[in-house]
């Protein structure tokens, strides 16, 4: 009896109105319909966002704004991701199985919606909006060609939905009466940092301190910059990090100070952010008191956050540098990102190279920043210096910017210009897991017929005839090996003012940071050098070099940089006016000196002959 | 007399290169004032070597008032500056009560550790400085009576005798430890202070021995900069300042971290307006008891069971149980310097938590800043008719930890704290809480933006008094038509 008084009193407790208030999400309770507009609950079919969400947001609408849907996917711009070797043109967007493939590639990574809805994959608003979307489950179901069930898929930690065959389930004793998702379940809530995480860059919350990343690409932005975003102290964290104990900087500064993805990649019709925006406004006014209203918002919430945000949409740089000499000239050259992300603490890759893939379609990779391999917990993990590169923005400015730079090498089939797919890859190099009989010869060396990583490299000639014959022998019509060089700019990871640079001679000096050489690559397969892809905004600052041993490295100088730099550039005409102003000058001296010399002398000579005359005149 | 051209010409540019230095430098922005707390650091006394002293009086050592009387040979005036001292008379501000002036200290007050010194001297006063004061009689115009060798004893060597009201032990060599004596070390003020509570880390939370010689993260001053006590606690005949929310309730006699550091020193427009509103404790003391545990609870109804196999962390028959945490986050309030406190005979509600002690201020208050606190939670003896707190006598003859009998403890308690006893008595709820000020952590370890600010931060804003997270809503002092231009200005304070 007591124990059925207590529980009574536990759930009084629990239901008092203070406590209702608190955990009830200001999103209202949500009718789940499926593609027909029927409550879920009475059809068991998939859930549609289009439908569900769409009964208020102007879903349609949304999807066409930004690139969650379309990726920035074009008749001439395709989408090509080196580090999972993911390919998409807008022909192949077409074809159900390419688009299913591609989803297989990218293990999931979208958001749905543009050509994912050629399989069922609806723009997915829960895996941003849910508290607790279970991306696991969602990606399975785009993976594994359940794609009209993903967006169910992502319901599972609400427990609203149980696993159901290759389906799922509704439990519906879960639902309101009305046969609603209670919002306290859905938790229905301006996307997290977590909620970007998912597709990319690993993200913690002050809640995780301790944690271990190891290089994968589930999280591609970090695996290609080697940025985390956390608000946890570098020192507090289980990384193995080289100078650890001195590093009590937060991962990103900005994590730090209360702000998240969102903060800075805002809708840009969001009111709250328009009202205080002091950009186009009259100059009479102090603020800007028209905003978008709220319903308005709410029902066209812009998704367009592909624009980059700006520093300076918030800092007043020139206020806050004064001690900074030249400060203009400063601010007119370098992204605020060059001195504010000095170095990155984290492996980042410098190569991607799926010229010979393993057996599993594993590319052959390097990083750089770490001592040793960078998926051994215990590898000591080094960091890197960003190498700057001139970047031009979106208002035509060229300012230097880090970046990290990563090398890939992949084959393409001329007649198509696209990458040979991976399968035809795998079916060129290996029968069974092990090496073709044909190309055995050239490339198993130790005749165990299994490539080890070091045999996995095009370094001869014979190599790369065989692969590409081989190539032709599945179907590539004409295959061709190509190089290109990536940038990825480090704009995120931003180091609190006592961890960036400050010192005029990390730069200005002979050894500049603008002139500091920046591995590229160890190994080039064939012995061919990348080029930089186009349209990213940046150029190189120098030229690529190959090193005796092989290795390629980028050698920048702060004029191509376009910079004059004190301290560190030379100009030969400067040096010759200068040579010649300093020989001026001490002829100068000297002619002068001895002038004066000379007549001084002449003088006494004159005064010595005159003063017997004067002697005797008096 | 003609002047050269030249020379007026080389005049004029000489006057125009100062001129045109001086409006560079004048129009150039003020260089940042820099926080040098060393400039405030006293200079610490010069050791006097004592190894020669007292050979006329060699044999004759062999009581406390024996060195005393040694002592004050040469240092006349330093008994009677220390007994104008709390470490002498354990009281210090006064209160008014029933009309009139009470002085109020450990030597009256009551709190939820070991509850009262009254009735339990020769146990309590262990750690007066002083000899002798085993009841309420003792004798505190008596100058040979104060214990200069508690305090100056550089060897080492000595020590007070268990349950000894403040004499020494028996087996310590008084002629050896008066020819060490020197400067204070932590060792002197820790044998006390570090072992509040009856036992190391016991009652302080920010003061143990992990800080007889601290590594630096668990105090910087001391453990990076080699501090002693008085290096803030700065002494002027033998008036220490600093004081002790437990047994005190003014703003008065404090030690500040001001005293060597500047108000702002952040150099950081947005921490330094903190300032205002944040205690330097709050976050420059993110966690207490670093190293070692400090007791969190007590509940003194559970003594007197037998549990041969407990914990005695956790368990104590003649104590009852405790809860022992390290490394803890502390509580936040308001606190201006002032507090209440609970004094003897005040009325209690024993079905709620009976606050020993209440930092003063609120959100309103312009001179009370968010303080980290340690909150010691303890169930204690009451009288039930009364009701009111006890003060029972556990310690010595007739006490509870020696008969376990509650109803004689309190009634000889009560007998010797003037207090009445109705003859039954209950345990009741207390609350008391101790502002941290120790163990400041390096400032690596200081607290972010986000172990305050956000969903999860340590902070509960509303209970502060804040509508929402000042962080997003804006801070306390700012005006409402301001509260606008707070979202891009930022800040909060």
């Amino acid at each position: 009896m007591s124990r059925h008084v207590l529980l009574l009193l536990l759930l009084l407790s629990v239901l008092t109105p203070e406590a209702t208030q608190a955990k009830r999400p200001l999103h209202p309770d949500v009718l789940l319909r499926d593609d027909s507009g029927t409550p879920v609950l009475d059809s068991g079919r998939p859930v549609s966002t289009a439908r569900s969400c769409g009964e208020c947001h102007d879903t349609a609408w949304i999807a066409t704004r930004g690139a969650h849907a379309d990726l920035g996917l074009g008749p001439k711009t395709p989408l090509f991701d080196p580090v999972v070797y993911a390919f998409l043109d807008a022909e192949q967007s077409r074809d159900p199985a390419a688009v299913q493939g591609w989803l297989a590639a990218v293990d999931g990574r979208h958001a749905g919606g543009a050509f994912a809805e050629r399989v069922g994959g609806e723009l997915d608003c829960l895996v941003c909006h849910l508290a607790d979307p279970d991306d696991g489950a969602r990606r399975r179901a785009l993976t594994e060609g359940a794609t009209e069930w993903a967006i169910t898929a992502t319901l599972a930690q609400t427990g609203l939905v149980e696993p159901d065959g290759e389906g799922w389930r509704y439990r519906g004793s879960r639902f309101t009466d009305e046969g609603k998702a209670p919002a306290t379940r859905l938790g229905l809530t301006r996307p997290t940092d977590e909620s970007c995480g998912q597709c990319h860059g690993r993200v913690e919350g002050p809640e995780h301190r301790a944690f271990v990343h190891l290089p994968t690409d589930r999280h591609p932005r970090t695996e290609t910059t080697g940025v985390i975003v956390s608000p946890a102290r570098m020192s507090d964290s289980a990384q193995n990090l080289r100078g650890k104990t001195g590093l009590s900087r937060p991962w990103d500064v900005h994590a730090e100070r209360l702000l998240g993805c969102a903060t800075c990649h805002a809708a840009p019709n969001d009111p709250t952010r328009v009202a205080v925006a002091e950009d186009d406004r009259p100059e009479h006014l102090r603020a800007r008191a028209r905003s978008p209203r709220l319903e308005e918002f709410l029902r066209r919430p812009d998704h367009d956050f592909g624009a980059s945000p700006r520093c300076e949409s918030c800092h007043a740089a020139e206020r806050v540098h004064e001690w900074l000499p030249y400060r203009e000239r400063h601010l007119q050259k370098l992204e605020c990102a060059s001195c504010h992300v000095p170095r990155v603490h984290g492996a980042a890759r410098k190569v991607t190279d799926w010229s010979v893939p393993s057996p599993t379609g594993e590319p052959r990779l390097e990083y750089r920043g770490a001592q040793g391999d960078p998926g051994d917990p215990a590898t000591l993990i080094e960091g890197y210096e960003p190498v700057l590169l001139p970047r031009r923005d979106a208002e035509g400015r060229e300012r230097l910017a880090p970046h990290n730079l990563m090398a890939t090498w992949y084959w393409v089939d001329d007649a198509t210009q696209r990458p040979v797919p991976l399968p035809a890859l795998r079916r060129a190099l290996y029968r069974d897991d092990v090496v073709h009989p044909v190309l055995a010869p050239a490339f198993d060396a130790d005749g165990d017929g299994h490539l080890q990583e070091g045999e996995r490299r095009l370094d001869t000639p014979e190599k790369e005839e065989a692969l590409r014959e081989r190539l032709r022998a599945v179907g590539v019509e004409s295959p061709s090996l190509r190089a290109e060089l990536r940038p990825y700019a480090l704009n995120h990871g931003v180091a609190p003012r006592a961890f960036s640079t400050r010192d005029c001679e990390s730069c200005h000096g002979p050894a500049s940071r603008l002139a500091r050489v920046f591995p590229v690559a160890d190994f080039l397969p064939s012995g061919l050098v990348p080029t930089l892809v186009e349209d990213t905004g940046a150029r190189l600052s120098g030229g690529l070099e190959r090193l005796e041993q092989g290795a390629l490295v980028l050698r920048p100088t702060p004029e191509q940089a376009g910079v004059f730099l004190l301290g560190a550039s030379r100009r030969d005409w400067v040096d010759a006016v200068n040579r010649w102003a300093l020989l001026l000058v001490i002829s100068g001296v000297v002619l002068h000196g001895g002038l004066r010399l000379v007549l001084h002398s002449a003088r006494q000579r004159a005064a010595t002959l005159a003063r017997p005359a004067e002697e005797e005149s008096r | 007399m003609r002047q050269s051209p030249s020379l007026v010409l080389a005049l004029v540019l000489v006057l125009v290169v100062v001129l045109g230095t001086a409006l560079v430098q004048s129009q150039k922005p003020p260089r940042p004032t820099v926080d040098d707390p060393w400039s405030r650091m006293p200079h610490r006394a010069a050791h006097f070597d004592h190894s020669t002293f007292f050979a006329d009086v060699a044999g004759e050592l062999e009581t406390g008032p024996d060195v005393t009387r040694a002592c004050l040979r040469c240092h006349e005036d330093a008994a009677h500056e220390v007994m104008r001292t709390s470490h002498w008379s354990w009281t210090g501000d006064h209160v008014e009560r029933d009309g009139e002036t009470v002085a109020i200290g450990k030597k009256n007050l009551l709190n939820n550790f070991c509850i009262s010194i009254e009735s339990n001297w020769p146990a309590c006063t262990t750690c007066h400085a002083g000899y002798g004061w085993r009841d309420a009689d003792f004798d505190f115009s008596d100058p040979t009576r104060v214990d200069c060798l508690v305090c100056h004893d550089t060897s080492g060597q000595y020590r007070k005798k268990g349950g000894g009201a403040g004499l020494p032990a028996d087996d310590v060599d008084l002629l050896a430890v008066a020819r060490s004596v020197g400067v204070p070390t932590r060792d002197n003020c820790g044998r006390c202070h570090f072992n509040g509570g009856g036992g190391n880390a016991v009652k302080h939370g920010d003061l143990d021995g992990s800080m007889y010689f601290p590594h630096e993260n668990v105090d910087v001053h001391m453990g990076r900069h080699d501090f002693l006590c008085q290096d803030c606690h700065q002494t002027r005949d033998h008036e220490l300042p600093g004081r002790s929310m437990s047994v005190s309730v003014s703003n008065t006699n404090r030690v500040r971290c001001t005293d060597c550091h500047d108000d702002t020193p952040h150099g950081h427009d947005r921490l330094d307006a903190h300032t205002a509103t944040v205690a330097c404790q709050t976050c420059h003391i993110p966690y207490m008891a670093v190293r070692t545990p400090t007791k969190m609870q007590w509940d003194w109804s559970k003594a007197g069971e037998d549990r041969p196999d407990a914990d005695p962390h956790e368990y104590l028959k003649i104590k009852g149980e405790f809860l022992y945490e390290e490394n803890v986050a502390p509580e936040y309030a308001w606190y201006d310097g002032r507090s209440t406190r609970y004094l003897k005979g005040d009325r209690i509600d024993p079905t709620s938590v009976t606050p020993m002690n209440e930092p003063i201020g609120d959100v309103d208050d312009p001179d009370a800043r968010i303080w980290p606190f340690k909150v010691h939670r303890g169930m204690q003896i009451y009288d039930t008719e009364y009701e009111y707190l006890l003060a029972p006598k556990t310690y010595g003859e007739g006490g509870y930890w020696k008969d376990f009998d509650w109803d004689q403890a309190a009634r000889l308690g009560a007998e010797a704290s003037g207090l009445d006893y109705s003859g039954s008595y209950g345990f009741a709820p207390t609350r008391m809480s101790w502002p941290l000020s120790h163990m400041v952590a390096p400032v690596e370890e200081a607290l972010q933006c986000i172990d305050c600010h956000g969903p999860g931060g340590r902070m509960d804003w509303q209970a502060l008094g804040y509508g929402v997270d000042p962080a997003t809503g804006g801070g306390r002092f700012l005006a409402p038509a301001a509260l606008a231009g707070s979202r891009t200005e930022g800040g909060a304070r």
